[in-house]
């Protein structure tokens, strides 16, 4: 029988634990124990076939870390070490084979510095020769990251027709070492497709119930139990796990009544256990998961289930947003993505990411800003474009389970959208719109919403995957529009099983006092059962509608979440009116008290010049502080807070600047970068707030930055100062290429260098202008390069 | 695991002498940290004749009469680094004493590990040196990926290096402690095998780091 069809009515018993089994044959630490494969295939065969006689089903081949990273070095390619590992196992004469596919062993970034297309690679490598030696499944297992385990999983899927077996460890947290909750495993690999996932290693079975209980909670397919025999123990020098094989079956009944049907043993379990597990399981009744109604997304770190108001954030979107667009045209991402932490910090549970610009490459950008929001906030996020081609990408590398806002009635539309949500597991807005545009008639639109949710089965996506977004006309146009609109909302609700979504502030476009509207309408739309309302969470009208909503449907437990946030309103509200004291900017800016410093400079800019104000007032204040710094009467926090006080004065200087309608001056421009290979860019980050603060506009690369990124950088900005950062030893390497490669490259600036381990001497040998040691000899460069 | 110091955070900051609110900042620092760190170490004890990767003479120094090495690896885990990523955003300030508190916090780890191994050996009548770590001295760094294999450490606390040999997360440690049956001569702690001793902002203020 074909695997696929076997799990559906039969449990499956795999194997116990390899590497403990050679272990006790004479392993040593640290051994590749993939090279066994080739130098004692007897051992491994014997081993595999030890589990088969104790009543495994399928056996996993030994190819744990098989991949490029692990295995570099062995002095064997990775398809000489999984043949052989294909042809022991199956010498078994086990009923199935898996190829056991374990993690690259070094951290996909943001953590690390792996590519995820390098990491994709490296998987299908192993996954197309296991394939081709003939195995029955895909087993990814012991995995920690959600996108690598992704990664993996789209390798599997795209790669070969083989079930897909996936499993992630986790600690007794309730989460994996990168923080993955298992709700977030669960909808993200089944989403993707997985035919089973499940829970192996780190703990034993008495640990794991309750993380396997919340899986189990959102598993729609089968469940696989990989457990260690209990948690190590060390006694008189020796290791050794703490649970017998008897213990370990009676833990493992528990996990009948959750609808685990695939059971097997990691570290330190041994024939025996299997053989336990097969006994176990005999008489048995066998059950599989039913199918979860689950709507739900997350992000790596975080689960996020519809199961009451979701607030989506709107606030990164060009459409009527001066500043937002000038952000995207000069690719401030720093400006963007400051615009996600605030709506975070203000309460959104989800961020709408939309990118498009006429004259920007918005798959890109979309890439590069859902990458960065993922890299600094846990908030799943709502990828906001019609067009495939921006989406593919991004969906891609997304880290957990996203929404696609949006699909509509258009055929073009269904046929491009539909299936990149299923392919990816996403959730999906659907417009009630198509080729006729937004009708205007209620019935209309529920028609609409059916033939997407009728399109979207053909798919396999489930209704509780799709929120309907049923369209807020503007009132002062359409004056019956905004009922018409939420009874449509309620409706699709109740025929179809579906979710709604709907962008709030559209209903008050053209009308005074436009807060008062949106949170009504708000109020109004969530009592007609609006699930995702996209609004801007930084406006406390909005928010307060929904806690207000969540008081009064029960969905505020005692009262706590709005006691808390509204009784310390009032409180801070009455000791609010104290009024500061008027300051001079040097003070402000050397005691680092950035509202006095705002205050001051505003002041002046009542009576002088903006660019009077900069020269003859927060310059010099900078200057002070960095003089004292420099003597050592002041020290590097103080100087940093300085800068970031110093910030505030400029900050109203360009509002002056912009409310007057003048041109800010062109700032001279810097590029900042910790080179290839290195992470730590605290160091980095410290100078570029310094020297922003002097009136230089840098342009910061990032950390991990390849040379040729600097070197076209410099040449297509037309840059000439560039600093380079490296912390390690190990990365100066990448340091001096990058200067290589830039002088090889005729750029004729100069290049500044800094990090802990570099000298003035190896500065000068790796051809470097300049060394600095801290973030003020960074702008003493800086001003004598440009004669300031 | 003991308390994270506050002075230690303030003088990895770089900050001297009384500032009330920097203190008040890297006090929060150690209050977050404290709320979002998952420490975690694991070791493996070996016969220093197996680990012939030990090379350079700061490392043999170290060792010098020590006939087993316990290899120690720790971190403070994933979400430590995605917070100061957060932070750096919002206030290079913060940023700064979060960076430094987690240097305090991984010391703490490496600290409580230390004492445990200590103890173990005591009770044998046995003698630990102090942490000696790659990158000290002429130990290289590109030993890192045989230590955390011999450790086992990405499967046991999630630790992995990079290929330039980073450590990921990034607030994480590997050492080596010796142990001999007489009283142990390698340096405990100090400057004489720290690389950095020629440009060192501590030494020129004549202080240490206390590593």
């Amino acid at each position: 029988m074909e695997l696929k069809e076997y799990l559906k009515s039969n449990f499956l018993v795999l194997d116990g634990a390899m590497g403990t089994m050679l272990q006790n044959a004479g392993m040593e630490a640290g051994a590749l124990p993939e090279l066994y494969n080739l130098t004692n295939p007897e051992l491994i065969t014997s081993i595999h076939r030890q589990y088969v006689e104790a009543g495994s089903d399928m056996v996993l081949t030994c190819t744990f870390g098989a991949n490029e990273k692990k295995a570099a070095g062995c002095g064997h390619e990775i398809e000489e070490l999984i043949t052989a590992a294909v042809a022991n196992a199956r010498a078994s004469g086990a009923k199935f084979v898996g190829l056991d596919v374990g993690p690259i062993g070094e951290l996909l970034a943001p953590t690390g510095t792996l590519d995820f297309d390098d990491a994709y690679r490296m998987f299908a490598r192993q996954i197309v020769c296991g394939a081709q030696a003939g195995v029955d499944a895909i087993y990814i297992e012991t995995m920690t990251d959600l996108l690598e385990t992704k990664a993996a999983v789209l390798a599997a899927k795209e790669n070969c027709d083989l079930p897909v077996f996936a499993t992630m460890s986790f600690e007794a947290t309730g989460r994996t070492f990168l923080g993955v909750p298992p709700e977030a495993a669960a909808i993200t690999l089944q989403g993707l497709g997985a035919d089973a996932i499940g829970i192996n290693c780190s703990l034993g079975p008495v640990e794991i119930l309750p993380i396997a209980a919340r899986m189990a909670e959102y598993a729609s397919i089968p469940l696989i139990l990989k457990p260690n025999a209990g948690l190590p123990v060390v006694s008189d020098g020796s290791f050794h796990y703490n649970i017998t094989p008897e213990q370990f079956i009676e833990a493992l009944r528990d996990y009948l009544p959750l609808r685990f049907t695939i059971f097997g043993g990691c570290c330190g379990t041994s024939p025996e256990y299997i053989k336990n597990i097969r006994t176990m399981l005999s008489g048995a009744e066998f059950a599989l998961p039913e199918r979860k109604r689950t709507a739900a997304l997350c992000s790596g770190t975080k689960f996020v289930p519809a199961d009451g108001v979701c607030v989506i954030g709107e606030r990164i979107n060009p459409t009527g947003k001066k500043k937002f667009k000038a952000a995207l045209q000069e690719h401030d991402i720093d400006y963007i993505i400051d615009q996600g932490i605030e709506q975070a910090d203000a309460g959104a549970h989800i961020l709408d990411v939309n990118v498009g610009l006429p004259g920007i490459d918005e798959r890109e950008m979309m890439l590069e800003v859902t990458q960065e929001l993922q890299s600094v906030l846990d908030l799943p996020l709502q990828l906001d474009s019609n067009d495939p081609n921006v989406l593919e990408a991004s969906l891609r590398r997304y880290n957990g389970v996203p929404m696609i806002n949006s699909v509509n009635g258009e055929e073009a539309s269904l046929n491009g959208i539909l299936p990149l949500a299923a392919k990816y597991g996403t959730m999906v807005v659907g417009l009630t719109l198509d080729e006729n545009g937004i009708p205007d008639s209620v019935e209309k639109r529920i028609a609409i919403a059916e033939k997407i949710v009728t399109r979207a089965a053909q798919y396999g996506i489930p209704p509780e995957r799709i929120a309907i977004d049923c369209l807020t006309l503007t009132v002062s146009a359409e004056p019956s529009g905004a009922m018409q609109t939420l009874s449509a909302l309620t409706e699709v609700k109740r025929r179809f099983g579906v979710k709604t979504c709907l962008g709030v502030s559209n209903i008050s476009f053209g009308l005074p006092q436009r807060e008062r509207i949106n949170a009504h309408f708000l109020a109004i739309a969530l009592a007609a059962g609006l699930d995702f309302p996209i609004i801007n969470p930084n406006i406390a009208s909005m928010m307060s509608a929904v806690d207000v909503h969540n008081l009064l449907h029960m969905r505020d437990e005692g009262s706590v979440h709005y006691i808390e946030k509204y009784a310390v309103t009032e409180s801070t509200a009455a000791a609010a009116p104290t009024s500061t004291k008027e300051m001079d900017i040097a003070t402000a800016v050397r005691k680092g008290l950035g509202d006095e410093c705002a205050t001051a400079t505003e002041h002046l800019l009542d009576s002088n010049d903006p660019l009077v104000v900069v020269s003859d007032h927060l310059i010099p204040a900078l200057d002070i502080v960095g003089d004292l710094f420099e003597q050592n009467k002041l020290f590097l926090p103080q100087l940093i807070r300085a800068a970031e006080a110093a910030k505030c004065g400029f900050d109203a200087v360009r509002a002056r600047l912009a409310k007057t309608g003048s041109a800010e001056p062109s700032a001279n421009k810097v590029i900042l970068a910790t080179v290839k290979g290195d992470i730590h860019d605290i160091g980095k980050n410290i100078v570029k707030v310094v020297m922003e603060n002097y009136g230089f506009s840098i342009i910061d690369l990032g950390r991990d930055v390849p040379p040729e990124r600097v070197v076209q950088t410099a040449r297509e900005q037309n840059v000439r100062l560039v600093g380079l950062s490296a912390l390690m030893t190990t990365t100066l390497g990448a340091m001096e290429e990058t200067i290589r490669q830039l002088r090889a490259d005729g750029f004729d600036g100069k290049v500044f260098v800094g990090g802990a381990v570099l000298t003035p001497d190896y500065a000068e040998t790796i051809g470097a202008d300049y060394y600095c040691k801290d973030a003020k000899a960074s702008v003493d460069v800086a001003k004598e390069f440009f004669g300031a | 695991m003991r308390e994270l110091k506050l002075s230690e955070v303030l003088r990895y900051m770089g900050q001297h002498g009384d500032d009330p609110q920097i203190t008040q900042t890297a006090q929060r620092a150690i209050d977050t940290l404290n709320r979002i760190m998952v420490p975690r170490s694991c070791r493996i004890c070996l016969p220093v004749e197996t680990l012939d990767f030990l090379t350079g003479k700061d490392i043999r120094r170290h060792l010098h009469g020590c006939t087993e090495v316990y290899i120690l690896c720790a971190t403070l885990g994933a979400a430590v680094d995605r917070e100061i990523r957060r932070v750096e955003r919002r206030s290079m300030l913060d940023a700064l004493a979060l960076d430094a508190a987690a240097g305090e916090g991984i010391e703490a780890v490496c600290d409580e590990a230390e004492d445990q191994i200590r103890a173990a050996e005591a009770a044998r009548g046995r003698y630990v040196t102090g942490r000696f770590s790659p990158g000290y001295g002429d130990l290289p760094l590109t030993i890192q990926p045989q230590v955390l294999a011999l450790c086992d450490a990405a499967r046991k606390i999630g630790l992995s290096v990079t290929e330039n040999n980073i450590l990921t997360p990034r607030k994480s440690v590997t050492a080596f402690l010796g142990v001999s049956d007489t009283p142990a001569e390698g340096r405990k702690k100090g400057c004489g095998t720290c690389t950095l001793a020629k440009t060192c902002e501590f030494r020129k203020k004549g202080t240490t780091c206390g590593a």
